[in-house]
Parts: structure tokens; C-alpha cells; sequence
């Protein structure tokens, strides 16, 4: 229940075993390893260090797994839902070389085939383009591209359809041996032949090229453009085929994914240690590693650098050093660690662990919200289907796992305010079998008497704000400065306080704040030296208890989450009873009666979990929090597509 | 005079307050909603893996529209005119229903459309950073919770009323 203690760790290991140690401390998954590049700023050690460059090829292997992954999304797409568990597999079998040989062949021979669909795909793009420019001429009967005797030239040209052809066609006539015909015309352009004496033949081209007209040419065309289109389909029919056929083979390997997948994330592991090695500092014959270990792992890890045979030593954290940090709770506790790092991380020195402190909070908060028997059982029994479905890790098995909590805490609220999915047996009972049955809550029910569930919420907010002033207290005691804590907390909860007391006994109550308020006015503003400065400063820190009550009265939303969740279940129970006793009217009433209050589930989850954590963040939070610590990144052995079953455990 | 009397009779007083509560709500959420989408599908169009992240965003100021309808059907249920026979009421009444409108219908449509631009700005967040969706998801957060006091206002005056 705390931030975990952390200890350097220096290792100097022999080169020739560096991979191995590397794998042996990610199997282990407890040591940090940071890049202890500064110390090369120090002479001594500069002298007899270097930067180890490390040169392996699992990045480019990536690249190729990757490539051959997306061909089989492409053209093979297998349909999983994200709640589909990662494949388990062994130890032995996750790191076999054989299999990763398998993997990478299968990988090179798709990325081959979708190499050749790409060229298939380019070839196709010209052959297409050739054949829409023969289809103008597809009419004509004479082929391209063949001289016609020594008298003669025969030519091909276009005009742009704004121009009038029949202008054109007339220029030519007018001329003495020239003869243009029209071919065919299409939105942008006329296609014309034509045929001229070569005595005229340049005066021709003036005139025409004057109106318009342009000369086309065919290059490497032998015969008529309907013989030539007929080959280009013939050529493109086939194109179609041999495409077909490599989709076929690339679909044919669709059975490859698991093993692709799996040596992915080998390959992934293994790249992330290069990394690691990369930065590292090296002699000819060693290489020296730095990095952070919870110190009660300390024996665990010195026993695997003994067997492997390397130098180490342990230090606790100098002052100048800012170990990462790792938060360890208690299992039940421990995936509200997710709303908190949300936030951010404390420091490693506060030494203050919010997630115990929050996780109570949390679990009171979130049922108070929802507060519904029926959508209590909805949650708790989703986050525990996730869990035994996908076997999640990370983020979604922490929501599955709070899921499972907040949802009893939410049918705890439920039972006390009585409501099962809103006040649906009694909106059934009275309008589909005409006896009306309730249920009564066992506190009271907010939707007649709200009153209480806000004095409720107000003392929750109370309880919260002043445990976190506590910690603050805490905070500032193990820094030493006890009088502090006195000074900017004790009389704030002296202020605080006797308003509450002023319940009970109003005189005594007042009394109390009056202290506490003479206190914080003479103290708040110790720092400066001046007795006005002071007592202005104080004046300023007092004018705050205005945060106080606006904190406090945040937590209304409490009562008013809860009862958005009440309302629009009654709503919907009100909607779902309109048919009445009619068989359309059960129809009806089922519809209505599923599709609302899931609706209402989704929205009101939404709404709930985001006012609770806002409860935390700010209200909690901000009273004590210190934040900006760095995330505990141990090297462990990460895997996405499938789940190693360590063996020996 | 007698159909100014008629007009403001205390039944449609009531529903003018129901109206209200809806449409003001209802109106800054369809708003709100509206910039956050606009902001979220400049995002998708880079990554459409972040649909469901943008959405969740986009989703968040669309709770002042409910607000207002919960209010809404509160007046209706209260004059009787959802499930049940339909009650008289006295101008002063019917005010006072329509007063209870106010603070939801006002609230809702001004903080829809102030969380529905908080909204748009996260996206950036979501666009660069999508691992820090819980901090983006905060800052409309902090607009609704003026939402939720309106709607506790309202709720509270539609409480006291007694018809």
C-alpha cells in the first residue's frame, strides 16, 4: 500500500553475454534499465568507455511482419472481436528459432505476392490507358500507323469539342486534294482522319492547326484500333487472372496469422532490447549497465547476475536521484491505480500512495451515482464476463475488475434508495397486470425525498476533503515541518470543524471556528516579516475558505447524477407501460423496456465515471497530491497477440 | 382580456416550462455536440482507428439535452399530462413549473455549447496523444458540472411545487 522502495543497480557483465542477460532480467520483469550516457561527460570513465552500437535486423524483420500482417488484413480479413483472449502458448514454443524462420519465409513470400499485385495493379493502369486512347477510333477501318503509297499522307487528329466541326470539316473541303473526315466525338474532343496530297498537305495543316485542329500519332501501332482494343483485353483479361490467382495464394496463407503474430511480437521484444543495448556503455570486453530495481527484489536479481556471472552492486537513491516509481496495493484496490494514473504519478518522495486513500471513495461514489439494482448486476457481470472471456491485460482488465466492484456498491445503493432498474416493478405491476406491487427502499427514495441523499452527499464530500487535508498534514509531519501542519491544517479543520459541531451546539461550534479563524489569520502569513503584510496574507489565506465551500458543494452532484439515473430509468418504464395489457403493448414493452435502460446504462456509465474521478482529481486530489513522478518501466517481455505461460511457476 | 386569461391559463404555463427546459438544453447539446463532431472527424480523417475515443468525447456534452428532457418529463408528470389524468393548475402554479424550466433550459444551452468547444479542443489531445484520453475527457467535464447544479436546481424547485 505504498510507493515501492527503489534501489540503483550497476552491473558490469561480459560482452558475449549481454543478449542473454538481457532476456534473463526481462523474464524476471523487475530492473529498470536507463541509459547511463551522462556518465560520459566524466573523463575517468569516458577514458575507458564507449557507446555500444548495436547492430541487429529485428527492425527490418518488423517492417516485412508488419507488411505481410496488413496483406492478410487486406485480402484475408478474419473477423475477431476485441474480446477475443490472446492465444497462450509456452515458453519453449513463443521463442522457438524454427518458428520464427517459418514466419519470416511466410512473411518474404507475401510481401512477394503483394509486390507483383502492386505491378499487376501498374501494369493494368497502362494497358488501360492505351486502350481509352484507341477508343475514338475503334469505327475506323484502316489501320494505324501504316504508310499509304508515296502520293499521299494519311493522318490522325483531334479538335476540342467547343469547336463547331462543321467549320472545320469545310476548311478542308475548300481545299483541292485534302479530304477530313469525322471519326467519332466524345464530351471533349472531335477525332478526324485526314487524307492529303502532299502538295497541299502543309497549306492543309496551316488552315486546320489555325481552327483548332491537332495532329495524334500512334506509336508502335500495327492494324486497326478494334484489332488493337481486342488484343489490350485479351491482355487485360489475363492481368484480371494472374491478379486472381496471387489474391488467391495470398488468401491461401491466411492460416499464417497466428504464426505471424506470434513472431511479431518475439521480434518486437527482441527490437526493444536492442534498443536497450544500444545506449549502453561498453569496454572491449564488458558492458555496464545502470537502472532501478524495487529493493525487495534485490535477491531475486543478484542470484540470476551471480549465475550469469556478472559484477553488481545495490545503492539506495542519492539525494540527486529521482527513482521511477511503482505503486503496489492491495489486489483489490489495485486497478483503481487506473483512475489515479489518469492524473498523473506522485513523486517518488512524497511517499504518499493515493490509491489506497481514493479506492474507497471511489467505490462509495460510483454506486451512489448509478445507485440501481439492476444496473448494479449489469456492470458487476460485464467487467466479470470480460475478465473470463478476453483475459485482459493492462488498461481493460483494470476497468473489468472496477467494473466488478462498483457494480456491487452500485446494488448496494440501489437496495437503499429501492430502485430495480428504476421503479420498474411498480410501473409493471400497476400498468401490465393492474396490482400494483412496490418495493420499498430501505433508506429512502431521492425521487420524492432528495433531502437527505444531499446531506448524504455533503458529509461524503466532508469526509473526503478532510481526509486529504490529513494527508497533506501527513505530508508536511514527514518532511519535519510539524508546525506547519498545525498552522495550514490544524486550524483549517478547526475552522472547518466548528461549523460542523455548530449542529450540535451552535455556541461551541462558532467558538471553535473563531479560533481557528483568529489561527490561520495570525499564522497563514508567517513567511513575511512585516505584522501588516502578515496579517493581510492571512486575511487573503482566510478569504480561501470560500474553495471550501464550493468544494463541499460540489459533491451535490452526487444526489444529482443519481437522480439523472432514477429519473430517466422512470422515464423509460413510464414509455415502456404505455401499450398496456395488449399483446402489442408486451411487445411494446419489452422493446421499450431493453433498448432505454441500456441506453440509460451507457449514458449514465459515461456521466459516472467521469464525476467520480472529477471528484477525485479535484476535489481529493488537489488538496494533497504531488504529482510528476515517472512511471516504473521495467524491461519485461510485452506481448500483444498471444499469452507465454511461464514455465516452472 | 378573457383570452389572455385563457392563454396564460396554469396548464400552459407549465408546458411553456417544459418546453423550455427541453428545447434550451436540448438546443446547447445538439450544438455542443455538433462543434465536438466537427473537431472529431478532422481527427478521424488521419486516423480512423480513434473513432470510439472521438466519440466518447463527443458524447460528453450531450448530457445537458437529457438534463432537460428529465426536467421536461418531471412537468409533464406532475400535471398529469404523461401517465395520468390531467390536473388543474393556477396560473401562480403553472408559473412556478415554468420557473423551475428556467434554470435547466438557460444552463443547458450555454454550457452544452461551452463544453461542446472544450470538447473540440481535446481532440488535439486525442489526435497526438490518444494514451491521454482520461485527462482530455476532464476538461468538459469541469463545464457540465454547471449542467448538473442546474439540473439539481431545477429538480429541487419541481420538488417543492405543490400542485
Amino acid at each position: 500500500m505504498s510507493i515501492v522502495k527503489m534501489s540503483r543497480l550497476r552491473i558490469i557483465a561480459p560482452q558475449n553475454i549481454r543478449r542473454s542477460l538481457l532476456s534473463e532480467l526481462a523474464r524476471i520483469g523487475c530492473v529498470e534499465i536507463d541509459h547511463s550516457a551522462d556518465i560520459l561527460a566524466d573523463p575517468q570513465w569516458s577514458a575507458v568507455l564507449h557507446r555500444l552500437d548495436e547492430v541487429g535486423d529485428s527492425a527490418k524483420k518488423l517492417t516485412t511482419l508488419t507488411s505481410a500482417l496488413e496483406a492478410l488484413s487486406k485480402y484475408a480479413p478474419i473477423k475477431t472481436s476485441f474480446l477475443s483472449p490472446r492465444r497462450q502458448i509456452t515458453e519453449q514454443a513463443f521463442k522457438d528459432p524454427h518458428q520464427v524462420e517459418e514466419a519470416m519465409a511466410a512473411a518474404e513470400q507475401l510481401n512477394t505476392h503483394m509486390r507483383q499485385i502492386a505491378s499487376n495493379y501498374a501494369e493494368e493502369g497502362r494497358l488501360a490507358a492505351r486502350k481509352a486512347a484507341l477508343v475514338p477510333w475503334k469505327s475506323m477501318d484502316i489501320p494505324l500507323g501504316t504508310e499509304y503509297g508515296t502520293q499521299f499522307k494519311v493522318l490522325f487528329g483531334v479538335c476540342p469539342a467547343a469547336i463547331p466541326v462543321e467549320s472545320i470539316l469545310e476548311t478542308a473541303s475548300a481545299l483541292e486534294g485534302c479530304s477530313l473526315t469525322l471519326v467519332s466525338s466524345d464530351r471533349e474532343q472531335h477525332y478526324l482522319l485526314l487524307v492529303a496530297h502532299l502538295g497541299i498537305l502543309d497549306e492543309a495543316l496551316d488552315q486546320l492547326k489555325a481552327r483548332g485542329f491537332s495532329l495524334v500519332t500512334f506509336k508502335d501501332v500495327q492494324g486497326t484500333a478494334a484489332d488493337n482494343i481486342a488484343q489490350l483485353d485479351r491482355q487485360l483479361a489475363d492481368l484480371d487472372r494472374q491478379r486472381g490467382q496471387l489474391i488467391g495464394q495470398v488468401q491461401g496463407m491466411a492460416s499464417q496469422k497466428a504464426s505471424l503474430e506470434q513472431t511479431l511480437d518475439v521480434l518486437t521484444i527482441e527490437s526493444h532490447r536492442e534498443d536497450v543495448l544500444n545506449g549502453l556503455m561498453a569496454t572491449a570486453k564488458t558492458v555496464y549497465l545502470e537502472g532501478w530495481l524495487p529493493s525487495d527484489s534485490e535477491a531475486a536479481v543478484a542470484a540470476l547476475l551471480e549465475k550469469q556471472g556478472c559484477a553488481y552492486e545495490f545503492s539506495a537513491p542519492t539525494d540527486d536521484e529521482e527513482p521511477p516509481v511503482l505503486l503496489h496495493d492491495p489486489v483489490l484496490m489495485q486497478p483503481y491505480g487506473m483512475v489515479s494514473d489518469l492524473y498523473a504519478l506522485p513523486t517518488y518522495r512524497s511517499n504518499l500512495d493515493p490509491v489506497p486513500f481514493m479506492a474507497p471513495f471511489f467505490f462509495i461514489f460510483f454506486g451512489l451515482m448509478m445507485a440501481d439494482v439492476g444496473y448494479g448486476i449489469l456492470i458487476s457481470l460485464g467487467g466479470y464476463y470480460i475478465l473470463k472471456k478476453a483475459r485482459p491485460q493492462g488498461g481493460l482488465r483494470d476497468m473489468a475488475m472496477m467494473a466488478v466492484q462498483c457494480g456491487i456498491s452500485t446494488i448496494f445503493w440501489g437496495v437503499m434508495f429501492g430502485s430495480y432498474f428504476g421503479n420498474i416493478v411498480y410501473a409493471f405491476s400497476s400498468n401490465m397486470l393492474g396490482h400494483p406491487v412496490t418495493i420499498n427502499p430501505v433508506l429512502f427514495d431521492p425521487m420524492t425525498n432528495p433531502i437527505p441523499l444531499f446531506i448524504i452527499s455533503i458529509v461524503f464530500g466532508v469526509i473526503q476533503l478532510f481526509t486529504g487535508m490529513g494527508l497533506n498534514a501527513y505530508g508536511m509531519i514527514r518532511r519535519g515541518d510539524v508546525l506547519g501542519a498545525v498552522y495550514d491544517i490544524g486550524f483549517w479543520y478547526l475552522l472547518l470543524g466548528g461549523f460542523i459541531v455548530c449542529i450540535i451546539n451552535v455556541k461551541l461550534g462558532l467558538a471553535i471556528s473563531a479560533a481557528g479563524a483568529l489561527g490561520i489569520l495570525l499564522m497563514a502569513g508567517r513567511s513575511h516579516k512585516s505584522i501588516i503584510r502578515r496579517l493581510l496574507s492571512g486575511l487573503g489565506s482566510l478569504y480561501g475558505s470560500t474553495s471550501y465551500l464550493s468544494d463541499v458543494l460540489s459533491y451535490s452532484r452526487l444526489l444529482a447524477l443519481s437522480l439523472a439515473t432514477a429519473v430517466i430509468a422512470q422515464v423509460m418504464n413510464t414509455m415502456a407501460t404505455l401499450g398496456g395489457k395488449s399483446v402489442i403493448g408486451w411487445i411494446f414493452f419489452f422493446l421499450i423496456f431493453i433498448i432505454g435502460h441500456l441506453f440509460n446504462l451507457a449514458i449514465n456509465l459515461l456521466g459516472t465515471f467521469v464525476h467520480t474521478s472529477r471528484l477525485q482529481y479535484i476535489e481529493f486530489f488537489g488538496k494533497f497530491f504531488e504529482s510528476g513522478g515517472r512511471r516504473f518501466a521495467p524491461l519485461y517481455n510485452k506481448t500483444k497477440f498471444v499469452e507465454v505461460i511461464k514455465e516452472g511457476k | 382580456m378573457e383570452w389572455i386569461t385563457s392563454l396564460f391559463n396554469g396548464t400552459n404555463l407549465a408546458l411553456a416550462g417544459a418546453a423550455f427546459a427541453v428545447f434550451g438544453a436540448g438546443t446547447g447539446s445538439a450544438k455542443g455536440v455538433g462543434i465536438a463532431g466537427e473537431a472529431a472527424s478532422g481527427v478521424l480523417t488521419e486516423d480512423p482507428g480513434k473513432f470510439g475515443q472521438t466519440l466518447l468525447l463527443q458524447a460528453l456534452p450531450g448530457t445537458q439535452g437529457i438534463y432537460g428532457l428529465i426536467i421536461g418529463f418531471l412537468i409533464l408528470i406532475k400535471i398529469g399530462i404523461v401517465g395520468g389524468a390531467p390536473v388543474e393548475l393556477t396560473t401562480v402554479q403553472g408559473l412556478s413549473l415554468f420557473v423551475a424550466g428556467l434554470p435547466i433550459g438557460v444552463v443547458g444551452y450555454t454550457s452544452g455549447i461551452a463544453q461542446g468547444r472544450a470538447s473540440a479542443a481535446c481532440m488535439g489531445i486525442i489526435a497526438k496523444r490518444p494514451e491521454e484520453l482520461g485527462k482530455a475527457m476532464m476538461y468538459p467535464a469541469m463545464v457540465e458540472t454547471y449542467a448538473v447544479l442546474a439540473l439539481l436546481a431545477s429538480f429541487l424547485m419541481w420538488l417543492g411545487i405543490a400542485i
